[in-house]
């Protein structure tokens, strides 16, 4: 998540399983199944370009196992004059590598979310 | 899944909901939300707030599933301030059949778990499902 934060997308890639799937709900752009670790890091990327570079997570509280992990994440980020900031609950399952092999997510105001990424192509 | 020896008091306290869900007892696990719940989930409302508002969100699953989801937990990892779990939930009705993972987040409040995140990993077979 930090590597997130600061663009570090090799570092990201290395926690990322082979077959990774990332679910991105609600209803905007961006929504929608990202299949494999390049469709993966070719949305996080382009989500953080399209936030120019202020896309960022603040974890609140990690919880983990070696099969699963959960984190309250505080996300902010400015696009366009648009503010974000929400509580994103992420969660994670892991395979015996620890890398992960599903994400998926759910903010406490989706709507907000939505309204962010309106217009983004 | 049996609770680990080492669970939080916080997990051990998140893991009755959904055994009183599988049991069909809705109020015993509604007494683990304190009156003031706050619900956010995927479909339908999108925010479910108090008693009320957590009752019609189980209705509703009850209603499109015919009385037939039941949620079975995977892992349950708590804190002093969080809790989540981590749930197979499956339901029928009439050929069709769900069987999805599902997350619930909590806070940990006082008066029992006071803001809720239920998110379901594949969304679009729980919005076929249940609308």
């Amino acid at each position: 998540m930090e590597a997130f934060s600061r663009g570090d997308f090799e570092t990201l890639e290395s926690y990322l399983a082979d077959d990774v799937v990332w679910h991105v709900g609600g209803d905007h752009p961006l929504s929608g199944d990202y299949h494999g670790r390049d469709a993966v890091l070719d949305y996080c990327r382009k989500a953080q370009e399209l936030a120019g570079g202020t896309l960022h997570g603040e974890p609140i509280e990690i919880l983990a196992s070696d099969r699963h992990a959960g984190v309250f994440n505080h996300i902010t980020a400015e696009r366009d004059g648009k503010t974000l900031d929400i509580i994103l609950a992420q969660a994670l399952k892991l395979d015996a590598k620890g890398r992960w092999t599903e994400y998926w997510a759910l903010a406490d105001e989706q709507g907000a979310v939505d309204a962010f990424w309106a217009g983004v192509s | 899944m049996s609770a680990p020896t080492t669970e939080h008091p916080a997990a051990v306290s998140m893991r009755e909901v959904p055994e009183a869900v599988a049991r069909g007892d809705i109020q015993a696990a509604m007494e683990k939300f304190p009156e003031d719940v706050i619900w956010y989930a995927p479909a339908g409302e999108s925010v479910y707030r108090g008693h009320d508002g957590l009752a019609r969100f189980f209705g509703h699953l009850d209603e499109r599933s015919n009385g037939t989801w039941r949620p079975e937990i995977e892992e349950v990892l708590g804190s002093d301030r969080h809790v989540v779990v981590f749930l197979r939930i499956t339901a029928e009705r009439d050929d069709e059949r769900l069987d999805v993972l599902v997350a619930h987040f909590a806070t940990v409040g006082p008066g029992g778990f006071t803001r809720n995140w239920f998110l379901p990993s594949d969304l679009g077979a729980w919005k076929r499902f249940f609308g």
